[in-house]
């Protein structure tokens, strides 16, 4: 089976995170406090992803399809609930120009488009995505550099112990992609080496994203969007505002993302009966995955973080036992 | 008999000329197409030798024997046993002797059509490179294509497309060099072209390409240049010489190479990665700008500075459409204008720029149609979509689709749009090789070349070829 690098695997994942990151509410917690809760979970998932990237791909078999319908189930409502945070997101950011059906649906269609392309295609255009976003937040960030002040990361709150635990078990939770790059091992040249680029790019991007909201911003980062509104106080000599930036990326990596899910889905989908060509099999799961997630974004309401971690972990833990058992 | 049947096979063609003889009792026929044919080279190094030999020749196969075997006459000799053979051999320049008794033709090469001389590239200027390109005959072009690659191993295979036209191609590529699987897909891709007439490069393009039908930008590139030509085949890659245009096709082309040009190699590093920044900055002005202009004027003004707001503001104010239609008006006069140019002769083309120029646009803006710094945008635009004349078509039909995304959905479009484009474009494999290598996937010494040029040291040192992007990590999967 053909495959691609760990990096251009990473990079997908990684565009999962900066999507998730740029549309992050941290409703109250201090940034230094979601930092750590990051870190722990990053830790955690790095540690679950190294020992399930070790187990080999199941031969078919009754028990290889069972785990396919369970995993195309979970695509679909990762798809789903992408859609739908994105689409609340952008109603919350730009209430007067998007109507939230116009984005599902353009974004499912064009991440169908794009998944149709192959794993190869968006894995290359995440490392381009990648790429892109690197000197849009440089320049994000020296634009609001006047700002900075270290005091407004304080990690002397209240309730420490629980906002940490509150944000470790959101970020285990909306981690879509440690399960996808999990179904996905099998389309990638060295899958543990891409847990080991991604998990590091990802602590580091948040890290030093929250960190300078939270010393740009101060306590004005615990509400809405801190990502915006970071853009909305950055200011260079050309460009007045880093808003409509910041939107593009959020949209090119969400619709990466969103590729990537239907990636998985087209795997698993290709698990349940083998005789479907890649590409054949791929453009109507994606269709049918859009048609699903276009219903589904606008009726299921947002799970607790606690569910959606619930639900990773239950994945994650035998793969990471089996796995280690293979190392 | 044997005339009478080619004259009925070629339906008493008016250029068909036969000259018959009898030389020492052996009735004899040359047979060549006027103007395909040199009438001086056919009598002195057909007619007049054979009729020497023709001198104590018992019987029609022993002359035949002296003038397939027994002497020279022309280097390009053989012998044909079909008629059609003979008609194929001599619509391409060649006369054919026939001898009564004698079931088989010789054929010897004495060309002499009308073509155009060796000239200037007319598409591919440059400034201390060579002033040489290619022609319309296939034989001139390979010899200027040889006298840049003197070397046993550049290989030139010649093979017939069209099935009325019957155009001579030439494929080129270095043995030493080339991918010998790519040599063969292009081989059997060429090989299976179905069309009656092949007139030019362009239908061929379409025939080697494997993503032809989905793909936006193409995996073949054009050039007109034979030095070009050689630094390519150089780097490993298969060049295709078409009877009849001045055009060579080199296959597998990068994304990055549209960025190239042949003067970057007699330029300092830093001015050669100061022109690639131009031309890459160039590419983006000519497919985005107009796109984001609308994008940000329309959704996200905030973007900009207060007094550029203000002046655009009071620019716009006076004009009765929306920037959108506006942008999409200007666009659609600047390609037509564009595409008039091209049609057009040359001595009406002055007259196009000055009735777009001078009386649409001034008249346009001064009629309060479209604002000012619209015209500025546009005139932005199209120089700089004559900066890479390569992906032109590209830029002007993503032009398009940006003002559309932009107009729209603001940045969220252009963000889509732009995701569907680099997946399009990252998803081609012309030939095994990705279109957007080195950079996607990554390799370290040709992602150097990218920006910048390699120095003497790596010239000396490194032969890259494009296979060498195929063995990459990156470049292994292919759907």
């Amino acid at each position: 089976m053909n495959k691609i690098s760990s990096f251009q695997t990473a990079a997908l994942a990684l565009c999962f995170a900066l999507a998730r990151m740029i549309a992050f509410r941290p409703e109250g917690s201090n940034m230094l406090v979601c930092i750590v809760g990051e870190f722990f979970a990053c830790v955690l998932l790095a540690v679950l992803s190294l020992a399930a990237g070790a187990v080999p791909p199941l031969k078919n078999g009754l028990p290889a399809k069972i785990l396919a319908v369970i995993g195309g189930l979970y695509c679909l409502f990762a798809a789903s609930l992408v859609l739908a945070v994105f689409a609340d997101s952008m109603q919350y950011s730009f209430p007067e120009f998007y109507s939230s059906w116009a984005i599902i649906a353009a974004l499912a269609a064009a991440a169908a488009y794009c998944a149709s392309m192959g794993v190869s295609a968006c894995g290359r255009t995440a490392c381009a995505a990648v790429l892109i976003s690197l000197p849009i937040f440089l320049f994000m960030g020296v634009g609001a550099s006047d700002g900075i002040d270290v005091s407004g990361l304080q990690f002397a709150v209240d309730d420490r112990n629980e906002q940490i635990f509150s944000h470790f078990v959101w970020a285990l939770g909306y981690s879509f992609e440690i399960p996808l790059l999990f179904m996905l091992r099998g389309r990638t040249d060295r899958p543990r080496r891409a847990a080991v680029i991604y998990s590091i790019g990802r602590t580091f991007m948040w890290s030093v994203m929250l960190a300078l909201c939270g010393c740009v911003l101060g306590d004005h980062a615990q509400k809405g969007l801190p990502v915006f509104s970071l853009a909305a106080y950055s200011k260079t000599a050309i460009v007045e505002r880093f808003d409509a930036l910041v939107l593009l990326m959020w949209a090119l990596c969400t619709l990466l993302a969103l590729s990537m899910v239907f990636l998985g889905l087209g795997e698993c989908v290709r698990r349940i009966k083998t005789s479907v060509p890649s590409s054949a099999g791929l453009i109507p799961a994606a269709i049918t995955a859009a048609v699903a997630c276009v219903m589904s974004a606008c009726i299921v309401p947002e799970p607790a973080p606690v569910i959606l971690s619930g639900m990773l972990l239950i994945v994650l833990i035998p793969a990471a036992l089996s796995g280690g058992r293979a190392l | 008999m044997t005339l009478d049947r080619l004259t009925k096979l070629l339906g008493s063609s008016a250029d068909l000329n036969i000259s018959e003889a009898n030389l020492g009792g052996i009735r004899c026929a040359a047979a060549t197409i006027e103007g395909m044919a040199s009438a001086q080279m056919t009598a002195e190094t057909v007619l007049q030798p054979l009729t020497l030999l023709s001198d104590g020749a018992a019987s029609g196969a022993e002359l035949f024997e002296r003038i397939t075997v027994g002497s020279f006459f022309t280097a390009d000799r053989s012998t044909v046993s079909t008629l059609d053979e003979a008609a194929g051999l001599l619509f391409s320049g060649f006369a054919a002797v026939f001898i009564e008794g004698v079931s088989e033709a010789a054929v010897f090469g004495v060309q002499g059509f009308d073509k155009k001389a060796v000239g200037e590239p007319s598409s591919e200027h440059n400034i201390m490179g060579s002033q040489e390109g290619f022609c319309e005959a296939l034989r001139t072009n390979i010899s200027l294509l040889r006298r840049r690659m003197k070397t046993p191993s550049l290989r030139l295979e010649l093979l017939t497309v069209g099935k009325k036209s019957n155009t001579d191609i030439c494929i080129a590529y270095l043995s030493d060099r080339a991918d010998s699987s790519v040599v063969s897909s292009v081989r059997r891709r060429l090989s299976s072209v179905g069309m009656d007439v092949v007139l030019t490069s362009g239908t061929l393009m379409q025939f080697i390409e494997e993503n032809e039908d989905i793909g936006l930008f193409s995996e073949t590139a054009a050039t007109e240049r034979p030095d070009v030509v050689a630094s390519k085949i150089n780097e490993g890659r298969i060049a295709v010489l078409i009877d009849g245009t001045p055009f060579a096709l080199i296959c597998p082309s990068l994304f990055v190479e549209n960025f190239r040009t042949v003067d970057d190699a007699c330029s300092k590093p830093y001015f050669v990665i100061l022109m690639r920044l131009v031309r890459f900055t160039a590419f983006f002005f000519a497919v985005l700008f107009p796109g984001i202009y609308v994008a940000v004027a329309n959704y996200h003004p905030e973007m900009l500075t207060l007094k550029l707001l203000l002046n655009l503001t009071a620019s716009e104010k006076s004009t009765p459409y929306s920037l959108f239609v506006e942008m999409l008006i200007i666009t659609l006069l600047l390609e037509l204008m564009k595409e008039a140019s091209v049609r057009m002769p040359k001595a009406v083309g002055s007259a196009i720029s000055i009735a777009g120029g001078l009386v649409i646009g001034d008249a346009a803006v001064k009629s309060g149609i479209i604002s000012s710094p619209l015209l500025i945008i546009v005139g932005i635009t199209a120089t700089a979509s004559f900066v890479i004349p390569t992906l032109a078509q590209q830029s002007s039909a993503l032009r398009l689709v940006y003002i559309c995304a932009g107009g729209t959905a603001g940045f969220f479009g252009i963000a889509v749009v732009s995701g569907m484009i680099m997946c399009n474009a990252a998803s081609m494999n012309g030939c095994g090789v990705p279109y957007t290598a080195p950079l996607l996937p990554f390799t370290k010494s040709g992602a150097a070349d990218i920006l910048s040029r390699k120095n003497r040291t790596r010239l000396e040192r490194e032969h890259t070829t494009v296979s060498d992007y195929k063995s990459t990590k990156g470049a292994i999967s292919d759907e």
